[in-house]
């Protein structure tokens, strides 16, 4: 019973931990979220300054107000269609958990839609099979007015072992 | 005369340490403890029962002076007879020792003998009155 | 009523004193005397009982004379004895009179006469209440030896110089003790070596930190503790030199501690070189310890001394600021007459200033006088500083590099290029200027004197050659010479494999100098001065240098180079910073194995620096190596390949063309190569390496920069040269910093990023 109990107050924990809010963004006809704390600002398109000798997902660098920092595009980086930006393609810069501190990044996304208020009990776990992604990626799926957001774990996503790495993302 | 008294040496420095412990035991003590600064010393006179104190004053952490007036702030170790090494008699240090309340100050270099007679005194004084 | 509380006092005082054991002021009385006088001065003060306090004061001094037995107790007694009977009078005088008409100067006179006290004094001193007799009553030279007694009378007498007899009888005694105590006491010695020595390196790391903040307290305690330990065993093991250094040098540092000496670098010179004389001192004892020696090292210390003595003085001159005529007479504006006469005249009329009157009698231009003043303010200015925590002066620097960008930005914004508002433009320019001024001066604010690496590296030389049984001086000059702080730390290593390179493999043995012809001692120098936008560090030795042969046919044999032709001096000598190179016979364990020069060039390079060596065989061996003054800002020539923006290093840059047609070649075997004022340099093509579109293929309709790296050339190709600019360097995140031919990413004027090349990376890259 013990366990039981712990195993329950674990997943009750996971949950409240996933709680919050979150903004939400459009990648390929899905809808994916990123918790706000990581969230730093929002930035439109702006011209990227390629890096020689970096993995196809980076796109390069940009200057956020004086700061030169990475831009990653996610389509390229989950695998997906690369398309030609429009109007409404934003850079989301976030602040992750660098080898030496917080690190800004950029993130390249089709567009952004809103900042929701998820409660934990609308969140369930990634499904182990047939999702188009790599769960590790995925802190949760959340079910939202029949619909589902798929949020990301954006710390793995942008890791710097991702990043560094030259392996081609099939 | 008591030699079997157990005598708290407080140095920073190991090797003055060891000098003040081989000249002790010319005077036939040889119940000795050390500690290399006043918090250690403290401890160390809370925990067992100490009948004598050989500090020196320059020390980090707590100085010899600091040292000394806790031990005569505390209750039940403010009675502990005390003898202050200094390197020169220092006019200001060893005046604000006495006022503190130590009971007498011996200066390096100094010889078993004049040790021995520094202890002895001080602890006919504790024994008389 | 007022009085109660002196009155129950001094009672008590007197009661106490009646109650003593046959007259005799043991320690803890006179503390409790002490405490109890402390008390009746503070009363008499608070209540104006002027007499009072006098008498209770002169009490006081008694009382310490008493305790530091430098007093007969009888006497000190007796007097103790009259004071209290006349507090008494004084105090019930007060309490039934409201005043007091006595004399108490009868007192007075015979405490002045008895002890030299003068009650109006504060006795208790606060400073370094040192004592002028030093009461060695007890505590005289040790003597293990217990048959020697000396004098042993309470009454002490102090280390009397003049009784030579008495000298002399003790240096002989000292001699008998040293042998005798060897055998008692050599566990004692042996861990007093040790700790001795571990105390001496805590001093000089200390010494160090202190030379950063000469105002922190704790750090000048933090050297003053291991002299006053090293010199108490010391005086217990009869290490009597050993001992009187200690004693000196903590004197200094004592006064230091109170403030009375000012910390400066003289002062930080006697306290490094008297700790080092200690450490040889104490290593000496070793060979004591092994028999080798019959007694520890005395060296000569007659230098030393005198230094210490004339610390006063030497500090004294340095903190005199020149007076404004003075000044003028150096630099030859005036002669020493002009500058009386105009003294003269100056003090007559209305009391003019001394530059005034100058520019008056046409004596001077008041560019002059002003340019005076300034050299003057400037030494003041060099005695006032303030600590700033490291931090916020790199946020300040990063914000003012920000500024610069965004001014860069403001400029080349079309609405501004394009405007016709002439006062507008005006406020831009003038806006610019001041920037550039404001971040020249903040950058200036990140830099420190070499001095202390200098210092590190000299103590490492001294670490090397004791191992190495060679005997090396070292020379500095231009220590002074500022650089960033930031990179201090970084250019210590690749220095330091220069000097090990120097004492290693340059300097050679005493013996080998001295069959050469040469000074027994080698000699290091070390130099630093300001060149252009850089640094310059000098490491030159006059040992065997490198012999040309050796060389070439060391790399010929390691397959670094194919043949030794065309190969200039210069080049040859170069041939030591190829990875793999060494011509080490043996592995040292002190240069490592055949970590070579490749290694330092890399560090130094790393920090956009260069390094060069020049030799003689036979005489020396010299390494220049210059660093740019900072790491943030990189003079940069902007050029455009296809869509994209690229930084060049303007270090890098050896010229800049536009080929003919007939300049380029296409050799067999070596690739596309243009033919530059007689030389054939590879070409490279930026859009290849980076996988751009260009806008020309062709090298004689687009632009060549000919760019060096290590030692070799190439030609970049490029589409556009935009010009030059002064960018910030910007890292590009950890992610991304281990791209090859990109040391960085910069902000341009407008707005977007351009990628800084690093040509040695590119080189690699294009050979690949």
């Amino acid at each position: 019973m013990a366990e039981f109990t712990e195993t329950m107050n674990q997943a009750v924990k996971a949950m409240a931990d996933r709680e919050g809010k979150y903004l939400t963004f459009a990648l390929a006809h899905e809808e994916y979220g990123i918790g706000i704390l990581k969230v730093k600002e929002i930035i439109g398109m702006m011209p990227i300054t390629t890096v020689p000798q970096t993995p196809e997902f980076v796109k390069g660098v940009i200057n956020l107000r004086g700061k030169v920092i990475p831009v990653v595009d996610l389509r390229l980086k989950f695998g997906m269609e690369e398309i030609e930006y429009t109007e409404r393609t934003c850079i989301i810069v976030v602040e992750i958990a660098g080898a030496y501190g917080a690190v800004l990044m950029g993130i390249v996304v089709d567009s952004v839609s809103e900042v929701l208020n998820i409660r934990g009990d609308d969140i369930e776990d990634a499904p182990t099979f047939g999702a188009s992604l790599n769960t590790k990626y995925i802190s949760g799926m959340a079910k939202i007015e029949g619909g589902v957001k798929i949020l990301l774990d954006i710390d793995r996503v942008l890791s710097e072992t991702e990043i560094a790495s030259l392996e081609k993302v099939a | 005369m008591d030699t079997n008294i157990k005598i708290l040496i407080v140095d920073d420095f190991a090797t003055m340490r060891k000098v003040i412990r081989n000249l002790l035991k010319q005077g036939g003590y040889d119940n000795i403890v050390e500690a290399e600064d006043g918090v250690m010393a403290l401890s160390e006179l809370k925990a067992n029962k100490i009948d004598f104190v050989i500090s020196d004053w320059n020390m980090p952490n707590m100085t010899g002076l600091e040292l000394l007036k806790a031990v005569r702030a505390d209750g039940d170790l403010s009675k502990t007879p005390f003898l202050m090494v200094t390197a020169e008699a220092l006019q200001n240090n060893v005046v604000q020792a006495v006022k503190a309340g130590v009971d007498n100050y011996i200066v390096k270099p100094f010889t078993a003998d004049v040790l021995n007679e520094k202890i002895t005194e001080i602890l006919a004084k504790y024994k008389g009155g | 009523m007022k009085f109660d509380n002196l009155l129950c006092v001094i009672n008590e005082v007197a009661s106490d004193f009646l109650f003593l054991d046959e007259k005799v002021i043991d320690i803890p009385t006179a503390g409790k005397f002490l405490n109890q006088l402390e008390k009746i001065i503070e009363e008499a003060q608070a209540k104006k009982l002027d007499a009072l306090k006098r008498v209770a004061t002169g009490l006081n001094g008694i009382l310490e004379k008493i305790i530091l037995n430098t007093i007969d107790q009888k006497e000190g007694c007796n007097i103790l004895e009259a004071g209290i009977t006349t507090m008494q009078e004084i105090i019930s005088s007060y309490e039934n009179t409201g005043t007091y008409e006595g004399n108490i100067e009868d007192f007075m006179k015979s405490l002045r006469d008895t002890t030299g006290i003068e009650g109006d004094k504060d006795t208790v001193s606060d400073g370094a209440g040192r004592l002028v007799e030093e009461p060695r009553d007890i505590g005289i030279r040790v003597d293990n030896n217990p048959a020697v007694q000396q004098e042993d009378s309470p009454v002490m007498e102090g280390r009397s110089e003049e009784n030579d007899p008495a000298q002399e009888k003790s240096q002989d005694v000292e001699e008998e003790t040293e042998e005798k105590f060897e055998i008692q006491d050599e566990s004692l010695l042996k861990d007093f070596i040790v700790e001795g020595l571990e105390y001496i390196s805590e001093i000089e790391v200390n010494i160090l930190n202190l030379e950063q903040s000469p105002e922190d307290k704790d750090y000048i305690n933090a050297v003053f503790r291991p002299f006053h330990s090293i010199k108490g065993v010391a005086s217990f093991l009869n290490l009597n030199d050993i001992r009187d250094i200690a004693h000196d040098l903590e004197n200094l540092l004592d006064r230091a501690r109170s403030g009375e000496l000012s910390v400066s670098s003289i002062l930080i010179d006697v306290i490094l070189d008297g700790s080092d004389i200690l450490k040889e001192m104490i290593d000496s004892l070793n060979e004591v310890l092994d028999g080798s020696r019959t007694q520890p090292l005395k060296p000569d210390l007659s230098e030393l001394k005198s230094r210490i003595q004339n610390i006063d003085t030497q500090i004294e001159e340095k903190g005199e600021v020149k007076k404004v005529g003075t000044i003028l007479v150096e630099d030859g504006v005036i002669t020493e007459e002009i500058l009386e006469d105009a003294l003269h005249t100056a003090k007559e009329e209305p009391p003019k200033k001394i530059g005034e009157t100058l520019v008056k009698k046409g004596k001077a231009t008041p560019k002059q006088v002003a340019q005076a003043l300034r050299k003057q303010g400037h030494q003041i200015a060099d005695a006032s500083t303030i600590r700033v925590d490291v931090r916020k002066l790199d946020d300040l620097i990063d914000m003012i590099g920000e500024l610069v960008i965004t001014q860069a930005m403001i400029k080349q914004n079309p609405s501004i290029t394009d405007t016709t508002d002439r006062k507008l433009i005006g406020d831009i320019s003038q806006l610019a200027s001041i920037t550039s001024e404001l971040q020249r001066t903040s950058t200036s604010l990140r830099m420190i004197p070499i001095k202390q690496t200098f210092q590190r590296m000299a103590r490492l030389v001294r670490d090397l050659t004791k191992n190495a049984g060679k005997v090396v001086a070292v020379e500095m000059e231009g220590e002074d010479t500022e650089i960033d702080r930031n990179m201090i730390d970084e250019i210590y290593n690749p220095l330091v494999h220069m000097i090990r390179n120097s004492v290693d493999h340059g300097i050679e043995t005493s013996e080998e100098r001295v069959k050469a012809g040469k000074p027994e001692k080698g000699l290091i120098q070390l130099k630093a001065y300001h060149k252009g936008g850089n640094i310059v560090i000098e490491i030159s030795d006059d040992g065997k240098g490198m012999n040309k042969d050796k060389l070439v046919q060391k790399a010929l044999d390691k397959g670094l180079i194919n043949s030794s032709d065309g190969l200039s001096e210069h080049e040859i000598y170069r041939l030591i910073f190829l990875p793999g190179f060494s011509t080490a016979e043996k592995v040292t364990d002190v240069s490592g194995r055949g970590v070579g020069m490749d290694v330092v060039k890399q560090a130094v390079e790393k920090l956009r620096g260069k390094t060069e060596v020049t030799s003689s065989e036979g005489k020396g061996t010299t390494f220049i190596s210059c660093f740019p003054l900072t790491m943030a800002i990189i003079d940069g020539m902007i050029v455009k390949v296809g869509h994209e923006k690229y930084i060049i290093p303007a270090t890098a840059i050896r010229q800049l063309l536009r080929p003919a047609h007939q300049a380029y070649n296409n050799v067999v075997g070596k690739g596309e190569m243009l033919n530059v004022m007689g030389n054939l340099l590879p070409l490279l093509r930026l859009h290849d390496v980076f996988k751009i579109e260009p806008e020309c293929v062709n090298p004689w309709e687009a632009l060549v920069v000919v760019v060096e790296a290590e030692n070799r050339s190439k030609c970049l190709l490029v589409d556009q040269v935009i010009g030059k600019e002064e960018v910030v360097i910007k890292s590009l995140g950890d992610g991304l910093k281990a791209i090859k031919g990109v040391s960085g990413g910069a902000i341009l004027g407008d707005g977007n990023v351009g990628l800084i090349l690093d040509p040695e990376g590119l080189f690699q890259l294009s050979e690949q």
